[in-house]
């Protein structure tokens, strides 16, 4: 018997699983990011904030196939990005209407190498709204050598990414040096498109651009794909009509399987079991977990979640952590839910850490 | 932006500072789930934004966010639909079975309480974290539930009952002056707040 009576051990116990509450410093963050912040949006950096966020800025080379080379410019100085403020530009030509306009940095920067305080950089204002996607980063793709009337464009993917590495909107620009300052010369795809650009590939005088089509709650609805061309020396660009690469994977066409392994680790692992290729990016929803990108029992070494075709009979698994012993499971456990949302049919263990769909069977790429 | 506006901003924006940690809490008790506490607190102070001077004109501005971020639990959670596929981790196999207690009954009898909170109604959890988390007479409770005080008695009565069920207590027998209190008062809906005799 307990020496406690019900009421006294009840109070103990709430206050006990009052320390399992999660940090509050993430939610302030966001709370800040989604209220106050938007007032500042429109306001000035000071010099030392613009050079603190020049200096953090990092550069991941990525090889997306065709002529051109993308470069991802990861802005690790915004964690949150509509509190970083608009950067000072030289010619707010493009954008200027919007409070939320942050600017993009568009240096012509060497492979891998850090971007310097002071460098070459040319700021390019930039109109897209990272709003609803408080906590978490803007990535610039950059497709180099759109070679028009002997001039130099670059196609610009500008996306905004959520902390646990998801693509959450983007927008297309083509960019131009006209006076030795770089202007946005036509926006290809806007925002309001609901995209996720996912890849850019071509040069000469067209260019296609591979993305992901986001139903309306940001679930991958499909891959597709478009390709701009210009036919008067890059003053506008036609788009083609747009090509359905695959359709996202759903429960029903997947053959799922969740096993327990040593240490208490959870692999769910999918094939598609369709005649047709499917496409599977994001992270299963279980009970208790926290996206990550990587940890012990696997994830991926990328800075985004990995968009995979899945060809018939492919396999893509996720990997959990388990629940931290002194953090409680839900009482009632949560079916597992693909990134589209849909439910599989198989039920859930509570995890703590939970990463994204990673090609093949092993959890890790 | 404005003045006002302005000042509305920092009110807020060290309010959120300081109380985030404490709300968190609260929403965590209510929804059990760190990522939900999280959307929570996150969704009900941003809905109370672009409201915040009806915040600060509240004589307890806290008590005036809880409220909020009570009702919004209750409201979410009417609108979610249920689910009730379960994990039995000694078989690592998954099946499908309808709601019912928990079975953790055999841990030991606080994981048994916690686990019991989880089964509880909403409403029931609410009230309960309410009065015995933060403390709360029952008129508060009433009050943040929008509720008569005769509801959260009963809420909570049954609350406690089904909770007694996985334990031994020290009040077991004799029965606790709250449990009295509360089984007669529903049984002559006097109101005790007042200072009725039991």
């Amino acid at each position: 018997m307990s020496r406690n009576s019900l009421p006294d051990e009840l109070r103990s116990v709430l206050l006990q699983h009052s320390f399992d509450a999660p940090d509050a410093d993430d939610t302030i963050t966001r709370i800040l990011a989604d209220t106050v912040s938007q007032q500042l949006a429109g306001r000035r950096p000071n010099h030392r904030q613009l050079a603190a966020g020049l200096t953090a800025a990092a550069v991941i080379v990525l090889g997306l196939g065709g002529v051109g080379i993308a470069k991802l410019h990861h802005d690790a100085g915004s964690a949150s990005s509509a509190s970083r403020g608009s950067v000072n530009s030289p010619a707010p030509a493009f954008g200027s209407q919007d409070h939320n306009n942050k600017g993009m940095n568009l240096a012509p920067l060497p492979g891998g190498q850090g971007l310097a305080s002071g460098s070459t950089s040319i700021v390019v204002p930039d109109n897209l709204s990272c709003a609803t996607t408080p906590g978490g980063k803007r990535l610039y793709t950059q497709l180099d050598d759109i070679r028009l009337n002997g001039q130099t464009d670059q196609v610009v993917a500008a996306q905004c990414v959520s902390a646990n590495g998801v693509r959450t909107s983007s927008q297309v620009y083509v960019v131009a040096e006209v006076s030795g300052i770089r202007t946005i010369r036509a926006t290809v795809i806007p925002q309001s498109a609901g995209i996720s650009v996912v890849s850019l590939a071509g040069g000469s005088d067209q260019f296609s651009v591979e993305y992901l089509r986001l139903a309306t709650a940001g679930a991958p609805e499909s891959l597709q794909r478009q390709t701009f061309r210009t036919t008067d020396g890059g003053a506008s660009y036609q788009g083609s009509a747009t090509e359905t690469v695959a359709q996202a994977c759903r429960a029903k066409i997947l053959a799922a399987s969740l096993a327990g392994e040593a240490g208490g680790r959870y692999r769910l692992q999918v094939r598609n079991s369709s005649g047709s290729a499917c496409v599977l990016t994001g992270y299963p929803s279980l009970a208790g977990g926290t996206q990550t990108l990587r940890g012990p029992a696997g994830g991926t070494r990328a800075e985004l979640v990995p968009v995979l075709t899945l060809a018939p009979g492919a396999v893509a698994t996720a990997a959990a952590e388990p629940l931290a012993p002194h953090q409680p499971c839900p009482a009632v456990a949560k079916p597992v839910r693909l990134p589209d949302g849909s439910a599989l049919s198989a039920g859930a263990p509570c995890v703590g850490q939970v990463h994204p769909f990673v090609a093949g069977s092993s959890g890790s790429d | 932006m404005g003045k006002p506006r302005r000042a509305a901003d920092e009110h807020f924006a060290e309010f959120v500072r300081a109380n985030t940690a404490a709300l968190l809490k609260t929403a965590y008790l209510l929804t059990r789930d760190p990522v939900d506490a999280e959307e929570l607190v996150q969704d009900s102070l941003v809905w109370l934004y672009p409201r915040w001077q009806q915040v600060q004109a509240a004589e307890h501005q806290l008590a005036y966010v809880r409220k909020a971020v009570t009702n919004r639990f209750l409201a979410g959670k009417r609108r979610m639909a249920a689910s009730e596929i379960r994990f039995d981790p000694t078989l690592q196999t998954f099946t499908e079975q309808p709601a019912g207690p928990d079975e953790a009954g055999e841990v030991d009898e606080r994981m048994a309480i916690w686990a019991e909170l989880g089964s509880l109604s909403d409403r029931q959890r609410a009230a309960v974290v309410l009065r015995f988390f933060h403390d709360l007479p029952d008129d508060e409770v009433a009050q943040v539930l929008d509720c008569r005080v005769g509801t959260v008695r009963s809420l909570i009565s049954r609350s406690l009952s089904a909770l007694r069920a996985r334990g031994t207590f020290a009040d077991d027998g004799a029965g606790s002056s709250y449990l009295r209190n509360v089984t007669n008062s529903d049984a002559s809906q006097r109101d005790l707040s007042k200072g009725e005799p039991a």
